[in-house]
């Protein structure tokens, strides 16, 4: 039986403590940067990923609909594949990952 | 050593005095012997400058005099758009000058000061010590160029803090802010500290993203540019913080995100009827809460709320053009479509210290 492969993005330590907006324009620590530089990579070459969000000041929602929403929309990634392979770890703010659910789950692939 | 007779002595000085006195002269300056003061005599082109003269109302305050305020604004904006005299406000029979309303003057006068240089606008100190204090410790005679006269007393939380402003998005703002108000002893909880945070991004996005006509604002300096300010409101116990943009409005914007039907359906008016600009807020506040929305863009202004919900208490409010949006932390709520516009967009976050501070930072928060 093949070992399932793990991958851990702890966001305020790797990517940014203050993730703010959703494009380059909006700000370095983006959210289309963090999906395609951290978890697209991930997502191509883990099983699961787990995403830990404690230690960052705060997260908005734009910031978490485009990097994750935006696997849907922009990477046609299907919601319930996404839902099995990620694991959101958040202590400080659990309200977190059920938006984050919400907005994988009511993303629709852009044309 | 051979001493000085007197007769020589005081002459000797009166020289002194006379090489003294030319020396300032050639300078510009004069000394007044009388007073012992050296004075700076004005330049032609002071002598002669030219002002537009404007009083400040006795009262400032969006919430107990909203006209009178708003047109305040309005008037300071149209005279420093329309005239390249310097406008000099007059503070000294200002007695009140409310938090929002100072943070919205101290944007127009900066607008305008970006705009024209550091002659488009002055003013004259307030003769209320208690309103000197205040606007000294906001940073507004510092934006204009005045020295302040007296320094804000450093007991924590503090009443007011500098404001920060920028035109793009600034990093660790809220950090600085929530510290530089309530110091080192009061810490904010965990998760009251990122749902401000979270608030506070959003209306800085919105600033940066949306308020303002893409390229259009001159100079460069003023497009897509926020103001933000701290307050801790001592008789109530409650913390304000409080975001500016002077951008086109959320009535404005609106309509970018979501098609009109759509925002006249979540209003349940009739089709051919313009919502006003009270019912575009509300109807902005609604769109960004609804979990049935099909756009993924708009979800942001629900982050605004969510500091008033972890609190349980306390209120949001927002004025953007003539609209007007109040939420309670018992999730009521009000709307209003005000005469005058703002002239941009202002968000206040108003809630009470005690229900986001870590239980035993209570005991540091002392009445000033």
């Amino acid at each position: 039986m093949q070992k399932m492969t793990s991958k851990t993005i702890r966001i305020a330590l790797e990517f940014s403590d203050e993730p703010f907006g959703r494009y380059p324009e909006d700000s370095d620590d983006n959210g289309q940067r963090f999906r395609e530089e951290y978890l697209i990579p991930a997502l191509d070459k883990y099983d699961n990923v787990v995403i830990e969000f404690d230690g960052a000041e705060g997260y908005g929602s734009s910031f978490l609909e485009e990097s994750f929403g935006g696997l849907v929309r922009k990477h046609g990634y299907k919601p319930a594949d996404l839902l099995r392979r990620l694991e959101l770890k958040s202590e400080e703010d659990e309200s977190l990952i059920s938006e984050i659910i919400g907005y994988i789950n009511s993303a629709t692939p852009e044309k | 050593m051979k001493r000085l007779s007197p007769d020589k002595k005081i002459r000797l000085i009166s020289l002194s005095r006379e090489r003294f006195e030319h020396d300032l002269a050639r300078r510009g300056r004069h000394y007044d012997p009388a007073r012992r003061l050296i004075d700076v005599r004005p330049s032609s082109s002071q002598k002669n400058r030219q002002y537009i003269e404007i009083e400040v109302p006795e009262i400032l305050c969006l919430d107990s005099a909203y006209e009178q305020t708003a047109l305040f604004f309005k008037k300071i904006r149209d005279t420093t758009t329309t005239t390249t005299v310097t406008v000099r406000l007059h503070f000294e029979d200002c007695k009140s000058i409310k938090p929002t309303a100072l943070l919205l003057l101290l944007s127009e006068v900066h607008r305008a000061r970006l705009s024209r240089g550091q002659y488009a606008l002055t003013g004259t100190y307030p003769k209320d010590h208690a309103l000197l204090r205040r606007m000294c410790a906001t940073g507004f005679f510092k934006l204009l160029g005045i020295k302040s006269p007296v320094e804000a007393p450093k007991t924590f939380p503090l009443e007011y803090i500098p404001f920060q402003s920028s035109n793009r998005r600034a990093k660790h703002t809220t950090k600085e802010m929530r510290e530089g108000l309530l110091g080192e002893k009061i810490q904010m909880q965990t998760s009251a500290r990122k749902q401000l945070q979270r608030g506070v991004a959003e209306a800085m996005l919105n600033a940066i993203t949306h308020a303002y006509p893409s390229g259009k604002v001159r100079p460069q300096a003023l497009q897509n540019r926020w103001w933000m300010c701290g307050h801790y409101h001592l008789p109530s116990k409650k913390v304000w913080i409080m975001f500016c943009d002077l951008g086109v409005g959320i009535p404005r914007t609106l309509p970018r995100t979501y098609p009109i039907e759509r925002i006249r359906g979540v209003l349940n008016i009739l089709p051919g009827i313009t919502p006003d600009d009270g019912e575009m807020v509300y109807a902005a506040m609604q769109l960004g809460r609804s979990r049935t929305e099909q756009s993924h863009r708009g979800k942001g202004l629900k982050d605004l709320l969510f500091f008033i919900d972890q609190a349980g208490a306390g209120d949001l409010q927002i004025f953007s053009n003539r609209g007007y949006y109040q939420y309670h932390g018992d999730g009521t709520e009000v709307r209003e479509t005000l005469p005058v516009p703002i002239g941009g967009t202002l968000i206040k976050w108003s809630v009470p210290l005690n229900k986001i501070v870590i239980p035993d930072a209570e005991n540091d928060i002392k009445d000033n």
